[in-house]
């Protein structure tokens, strides 16, 4: 089923890159002797686990204590299974399950530890990825407590808090570099993949992510999984370098000392994570010199203990204080080379491009996949088509008020529907039911004659329902063409039919030009197109757009006018809006429902609404009373009567 | 039954000292979302101010409100130096903040005072015994829970009847909507801090009540057990984090009561196991946030 995409060239080269100049570095120290050596070799695992680390942390933006606990598991099974027999005898002569008499090969032990490892970590998994970022976090830490109990405590099999030493030294320097590269090679192209791409835009914004198809849960889970089988590899490296482990080695110094690696560099980058290693590595070299009460200048520094660890504290904090972001943020190393071109290109003279203005592009610029744009059409579908979706008197409770009260309404295929009513009708309310960020209390919602009031939101953005929000709900941090590639990898999965490829959609609403940039520096109008194009790619059948003209001026709502329709007539779905426009949503739909107080109060064409008094008192309200909606309302309702 | 009824007593004691740290985490997540480790140093701090005013000869009462002064202060400070200047930072580079900050404090203990536990000692009328239908109560188990008591209805009051703490429970809601009522952000914050440095304050005097000891990294431990009660609580949810703290407290003592001694060792692990559980079942926390999230 799964098509095997061609490896993306741009985190290949990057992360070789990245990962040469670290192995540079590494190799050079290794040089200066055997305790150098040695230092770079802690330094290059410490990386395998950092990075490791980041695959999970950098794509789900969820900060992990825990990875740390992994490592320590791997390294104690490794260590238990490859140990020769006659020093586990002196030291856990009792383990259970005659672990005491097994010695195995260290590559066999070391993949064991690995798999093993990743086995209890997708087990501590399935309750995690529940959970949402501070909060799974704090399990995190919970993880990295409960490890470390264990080993302490399961005195047969660990030989308790003492260190488990006589474990055989195997790792060299090139068997780390190795499992270096394949770290970063790895965080590079998962990051890059459809579901790093899935992780990230859960990361960036959770209910639009959910809404184009992504499993929240699913998408974290994937992530975890992956990171801990890397964590678990440099675990298992740095047990066969020290020969001998003990649980308060994988506690809260290595936990900081990881984080500071971390979070130095940027933890949503793979090249921060290098980054940071190799300066913490360094940081902590010139600390522990100076710790150990070195000789300055003819004076006698006192010794002092915990200076190390005191200092992570204080470069966490303040690089917190000064870039919350880390040195790199989110920046690769080959972005940060695309800005290096772009400066010198700045320098030198050269005609800058007009900024696109995608509404006017996506409506004058005809869709490149289907040449024959058919005249809108007007007419109303005829009555006698199945609905394809039926909102059968559904209500939404908020802690006893009644944001939605037994409304139904139903969608045909192919038309452009209007939600119209004043403030608080509960329009975005019922958009959100149909969408399943909300579960309605009571009634029932069938799309295609299918039920699914009860469904998650990203089940049903997968049976073809797409949608915008009031206020964009963007990944902001992601470029324009990752937003629109989200949902159009979800369209090429689970609605292979409709599928079409992101460069095309780009096209279609005149993207191009802003593909790369990020969607959150985009003005206004122009994010606003970017949200409906990644809700077309869906390939929806029903299109959610909730105000799509706010903020836009009276000809930019006639563009808007006809991009929506070319939408329905290439797209061939139905398009449910609410906008407070009127003259854009009566010159706009086919057929209209106003909402009063979470009621239906009216159906029919836009000459039906218009004529229509019960509409024009929701509106004015009556005459005793001051318009319930206040001035908003009150000239609404004066357009209403023009 | 008197094991168990002295269990449950024992279990309510420390539960208190843990709802009011989980408490005082609670007060500054529900507002600035920030999971804030250092809660756990605001403790230490306490004690190790309580260990310097044993050496002015001064009465013990007097220890006691010099630590939770300490404690405060520390809080109001740690707000207007670490997290006020990254007030507009997403939670997660707060939270890492707070870490460095409690490294860099507990490591300052550490390496500036001594890595041994130093002991605080209590006055000798806190062991008094009293027997009670058959239950051994020692004073001091009077004066946690009673303390904790009043200092959660303290809470409560302040919360409800003042405007600044009408404000504290508008700013969880919807922090801007504060702003707009003309109420200034930092006085929110600052008050917000305050009141969960006094409550770590009080919290500390009772732990150490317990412990009888001060050592640099107690806080790592404690503020987990905060953290973990805020979480089973409902993050953010003033009181879910209290009703977490008991939880928590009669958990811990329940397993160390009666699991089998071999396994003592792993009260923590199933500590969190049932953590887990009851995660699985509601991952918001028992008492979920109130409103559902705006989109």
């Amino acid at each position: 089923m799964t098509r095997l995409h061609a490896i993306p060239r741009r985190p290949l080269l990057g992360g070789i890159v990245a990962f040469a100049l670290f192995a540079i570095a590494a190799a050079l120290y290794a040089t200066g002797g055997l305790a150098e050596r040695h230092i770079a070799m802690v330094m290059v695992i410490n990386a395998v686990m950092v990075v490791g680390t980041q695959i999970f942390v950098g794509n789900t933006g969820i900060l992990s204590f825990g990875h740390v606990g992994l490592a320590a598991i791997a390294a104690y099974i490794t260590a238990i299974l490859s140990t020769p027999v006659d020093i586990k005898s002196s030291t856990i002569g009792s383990a259970p399950f005659g672990l005491a008499n097994v010695q195995l090969p260290v590559l066999l032990a070391i993949l064991i530890a690995v798999v093993v490892t990743t086995i209890i970590a997708a087990l501590i998994g399935l309750f995690m990825s529940r959970l949402n970022g501070i909060a799974a976090s704090i399990v995190t830490f919970a993880v990295l407590v409960v490890v470390n109990s264990v080993l302490i405590n399961w005195k047969d099999l660990t030989g308790g808090s003492e260190a488990f030493y006589g474990i055989q030294v195997k790792t060299t320097l090139p068997w780390a570099l190795a499992a270096l590269f394949a770290t970063v090679l790895a965080a590079r192209l998962f990051s890059a993949s459809r579901a790093g791409l899935r992780a990230r835009a859960v990361r960036e914004d959770e209910v639009a992510a959910k809404s184009m198809g992504v499993s929240v849960n699913r998408s974290r889970y994937v992530s975890w999984v992956l990171s801990a089988v890397f964590v678990a590899l440099g675990g298992a490296l740095i047990a066969h370098l020290l020969g001998a482990v003990s649980p308060s080695e994988f506690y809260e110094s290595l936990m900081f000392l990881q984080v500071a690696m971390l979070v130095l560099g940027g933890m949503f980058s793979v090249t921060g994570a290098l980054l940071g290693t190799f300066i913490v590595t360094l940081l902590s070299e010139v600390l522990r010199y100076l710790g150990d009460g070195p000789t300055i200048a003819g004076f006698k520094l006192p010794m002092v203990v915990g200076l190390s660890s005191m200092a992570y504290g204080a470069i966490i904090l303040l690089m917190m204080i000064w870039r919350p972001g880390g040195i790199l943020a989110d920046k690769e190393i080959d972005g940060l080379w695309d800005r290096l071109v772009a400066r010198r290109r700045k320098a030198a003279p050269a005609p800058a491009g007009p900024m696109p203005t995608p509404a006017v592009a996506a409506a004058t610029g005809p869709p490149p996949a289907v040449s024959t744009a058919s005249a809108p059409s007007e007419s109303p579908p005829p009555p006698s088509r199945e609905p394809l979706l039926v909102v059968d008197s559904v209500t939404m409770l908020f802690a006893g008020l009644k944001a939605v009260d037994d409304a139904s309404l139903e969608v045909y295929p192919g038309e452009i529907l209007g939600l119209i009513g004043p403030n608080g009708a509960g329009k975005t309310t019922l958009l959100n039911m149909i969408s399943g960020l909300y579960t309605c209390t009571s009634g029932s919602i069938t799309l295609a004659g299918r039920q699914i009031a009860h469904l998650p939101s990203h089940e049903i953005a997968r049976l073809g329902v797409g949608r915008t929000f009031q206020n964009t709900h963007l990944f902001r941090e992601l470029t324009v063409r990752e937003n629109v590639e989200t949902a159009a990898r979800v369209a090429q999965q689970y609605r292979p039919s409709v599928y079409r490829p992101t460069d095309e959609l780009l096209a279609q609403f005149g993207l191009e030009e802003v593909s790369r940039r990020r969607a959150g520096t985009l003005p206004y109008g122009v994010q606003r197109q970017v949200e409906i194009a990644r809700a077309v790619a869906l390939g929806p059948d029903l299109l959610l757009l909730d105000e799509p003209a706010a903020g836009a001026n009276e000809v930019e709502s006639g563009h808007l006018i006809d991009s929506i329709r070319r939408i329905r007539d290439v797209e061939k779905c139905a398009i449910l809006l609410i906008d407070h426009d009127l003259p854009f949503v009566l010159n706009l739909c086919e057929r209209l429902y106003v909402l009063d107080a979470g009621r239906v109060i009216a159906e029919g064409t836009p000459q039906e609404i218009q004529d229509n008094q019960k509409v024009k008192e929701a509106y004015l309200g009556t005459r005793t009373s001051a318009g319930r909606s206040g001035r908003a309302g009150s000239s609404s309702a004066a357009e209403l009567q023009s | 039954m008197n094991t168990v009824g002295q269990q449950l007593l024992n279990g309510l004691t420390l539960g208190s000292t843990y709802a009011l740290m989980a408490l005082g985490i609670a007060m500054v997540f529900s507002i600035l979302h920030l999971a804030n480790f250092a809660h756990g140093e605001l403790l230490t701090i306490c004690g190790y101010v309580m260990l310097g005013m044993r050496y002015t000869g001064a009465p013990w009462i007097v220890w006691v409100v010099a630590g939770i002064a300490a404690s405060t202060v520390a809080a109001l400070a740690m707000e207007r130096l670490a997290f006020r200047p990254m007030r507009h930072a997403n939670p997660v580079a707060m939270m890492v903040a707070s870490l460095g900050l409690s490294i860099l404090i507990s490591y300052g203990f550490e390496a500036f005072i001594s890595p041994r536990a130093r002991a605080i000692p209590q006055p000798d009328w806190m062991n008094t015994t009293l027997m009670v239908l058959g239950l051994q109560i020692r004073i001091q188990y009077v004066l946690i829970i009673g303390v904790t008591a009043l200092a959660l209805l303290g809470t409560l009051l302040l919360l409800r009847r003042t405007v600044i703490g009408t404000a504290m429970r508008a700013a969880a809601e919807d922090f801007d909507a504060v702003r707009l009522m003309g109420i200034k952000a930092n006085r929110v914050i600052a008050t917000a801090f305050g009141l969960s440095g006094f409550l770590a304050g009080i919290a500390a005097v009772l732990i150490f009540a317990i412990r009888g000891s001060v050592s640099p990294h107690m806080g790592f431990a404690l503020v987990l057990n905060g953290f973990i009660a805020n979480v089973i609580g409902g993050l953010g949810n003033l009181w879910g984090a209290v009703l977490g703290g008991f939880i928590v407290g009669l958990l811990e003592t329940g397993f160390r009561a009666f699991l089998p001694s071999s396994a003592s060792g792993f009260t923590n692990g199933l500590l969190f196991l049932i953590v887990a559980i009851i995660l699985v079942l509601r991952p918001e926390g028992l008492i979920a946030p109130k409103s559902a999230a705006r989109v």
